[in-house]
């Protein structure tokens, strides 16, 4: 039963498949012990594998699925094919591209006490929950990758100091890997993205000073303007922030209204250069084609794929802080 | 219109309706929970527990038919979703053309089929004018039903998913995971039994009663003679491909029975109780 499954790629289009199979051991811990197998379909290597596992192998708890960059760069489609078969498999199960081999990543330590397979599920779990990181999972794969005016994008993980670590946002354009945001902009990212109520961000000042701000509570709405022919799209932010660090000896109200000035500016500017990314290459994450569809009557695709790279995509911030902690300075 | 001809089609009508219901159910449980389960095995044990709620008569059936209310606990699980739904799926309204809202119509009559069935039972309904009004809201609750469902699976899934989608109410439930259990398709799958049973006893049921009239026979006698004739059927059709077409045809000919084939058998009707009374 393993949690955790990963994918290489191997020599003359092969695909590598790796498991990390939990080993019950009796004193109630876990440990794993990782199985690999080459073969052109996901489902022979699977087949293969079982030569060497004595226990049945079943992927009803799959629930971390990571791919390497090299697959994505192919595309996922043919390897997502017969988990997207399998009534088995949940569609709450994460997919991670990994940043190297996954072998490596699978076989290296990087989990002290739980399983291999739980550690990766929680780590991805904790970064959609408290973290930076959009949710993701099989089912909203599936939905922007269907969908006509929307792109895929999944976690990228990476093996670090044999600790493993979350290292940006992999975009993609239709299956196919296109291009990737650290996790910076990946902050900014989640902002436009969908409303969020947790997340901090580091705000620079002059001289060398720095606030830390913490969200409380953001809104995004996406906004119809221009004509049909030349639709333009405002998208509104709203930030509730609580100062939780200030590396001044007391703060203002004139600080308070500088850093969130600064904030805005900081936001508006990764925003932009996001945007400008996701033209030029002609992706589309936040899904804006969706909404332009869902404002438009008889919207049509590849009009909307011309139209796209060239369109005005206006980006408001607005800060407000409503808390700078339990001291008064 | 030969009156018995009517009655000899109804019948057949009813005995595959009850047969296609049946195996569509059959083959969930095969795709989502036990693959290798044998067709005339899970079907068998079905028929055999049909053939004794049918021979207790139609008190016992409409009992059972309670039962399907059962289902109804299963909407609260939707709010699991609620993270996911993206009703900007629903806009622009309206901008299908009739002839496409017509197509979907007839598409959707299958899971409407079974109303027909009350033009056999009138009979035994105590006091059908009070009743009436009880039948409307059943068939309101029914279609709100639907419709929050339709509006659930827009909204969750992006079109192109919903296109490769091939159950997508029963997808959804993939999404739902409790404390205490980990695959909740399992439960929703299940529960489809609570919506099939009652159809394929009332169904059947309404065959028996059919021939009884026609045939002047007793109904427990023919009753295990629609059930042989479920169960091969249930036996010939071995496939997604083959249960479709089964689905698409009885949708087909459902369709036209409901809405065609009884309202002109009304307006005629109407048109004999004229000529019988006149004026």
């Amino acid at each position: 039963m393993p949690i955790v499954i990963g994918y290489d790629k191997a020599e003359q289009n092969q695909i590598e498949m790796t498991v990390a199979a939990p080993i019950f051991k009796e004193d109630q811990t876990v440990s794993n012990k990782t199985y690999s197998s080459v073969s052109h379909t996901v489902r022979n290597a699977r087949e293969k594998m079982r030569a060497e596992i004595r226990k049945p192998f079943s992927i009803g708890k799959l629930s971390v699925a990571l791919y390497s960059k090299d697959l994505a760069k192919d595309g996922l489609v043919k390897i997502l094919n017969p988990i997207k078969r399998d009534a088995r498999v949940s569609n709450r199960c994460y997919l991670a591209i990994v940043d190297g081999k996954v072998k490596d990543l699978l076989e290296s330590d990087f989990s002290l006490e739980e399983e291999k397979g739980v550690f990766l599920k929680e780590l991805i779990d904790g970064k959609i929950k408290v973290g930076h990181l959009p949710r993701t999972n099989l089912h909203q794969f599936g939905y922007a990758l269907h969908s006509e005016g929307m792109d895929p994008y999944l976690p990228i993980l990476k093996l670090h100091n044999k600790n493993v670590r979350i290292a940006g946002l992999a975009l993609f354009k239709d299956d196919k890997y296109a291009s990737e945001i650290n996790l910076d902009q990946m902050r900014v990212f989640r902002l436009l993205l969908e409303n969020v109520n947790h997340g901090t961000y580091e705000v620079k000042l002059d001289h060398d000073s720095y606030a830390v701000v913490e969200n409380q509570g953001s809104k995004v709405r996406y906004r119809m303007g221009g004509s049909s022919e030349k639709p333009e799209v405002t998208i509104d932010l709203k930030i509730n922030g609580a100062i939780t660090e200030f590396s001044e000896w007391r703060l203002t109200e004139q600080d308070k209204r500088k850093i969130e000035m600064r904030l805005e500016e900081q936001i508006i500017d990764t925003g932009k250069s996001l945007m400008h990314t996701f033209q030029t290459l002609q992706i589309d994450p936040l899904g804006i084609g969706d909404f332009v569809r869902s404002k438009t009557r008889n919207w049509n695709n590849a009009k909307w794929e011309r139209q796209y790279p060239g369109m005005q995509i206006h980006i408001r911030a607005s800060v407000n802080i409503v808390e700078s902690g339990i001291t008064k300075y | 219109m030969d009156r018995g001809a009517a009655y000899r089609f109804f019948i057949i009508y009813l005995v595959m309706f009850a047969g296609i219901i049946l195996r569509s159910f059959i083959e969930t449980i095969q795709v989502w929970i036990f693959p290798q389960l044998q067709t005339w095995l899970l079907g068998f044990v079905l028929l055999v527990l049909a053939y004794y709620i049918v021979l207790g008569g139609f008190r016992v059936i409409v009992g059972i038919c309670l039962l399907s209310c059962v289902h109804y606990i299963l909407l609260p699980t939707y709010g699991f979703l609620t993270n996911y739904l993206h009703f900007s799926n629903l806009t622009p309204i309206l901008e299908h053309s009739i002839t496409d809202l017509f197509k979907a119509s007839k598409q959707m009559s299958f899971s409407f089929l079974g109303v027909e069935i009350l033009l056999i039972c009138y009979p035994f309904i105590k006091k059908p004018k009070q009743s009436q009004k009880w039948v409307h809201a059943a068939s309101f609750t029914l279609t709100l039903f639907y419709l929050s469902l339709v509006i659930f699976s827009l909204a969750f899934y992006s079109r192109g998913q919903l296109l490769n989608e091939e159950w997508p109410t029963l997808t959804l439930f993939k999404f739902i995971r409790l404390p205490f259990i980990e695959r909740f398709e399992f439960v929703g799958v299940s529960f489809n039994l609570f919506r099939v049973l009652p159809i394929l006893c009332l169904a059947i049921w309404a065959a028996s009663r059919a021939t009884k009239i026609l045939f002047a026979v007793r109904q427990s006698k023919v009753v295990p003679l629609f059930l042989l004739m479920v169960f091969i059927m249930i036996c010939l059709l071995p496939n997604r491909q083959s249960i479709d077409a089964g689905i698409s045809f009885m949708s087909t000919i459902g369709c036209y029975l409901v809405y065609a084939y009884i309202p002109f058998l009304f307006v005629l009707h109407l048109f004999r109780k004229k000529e019988r009374n006149p004026i």
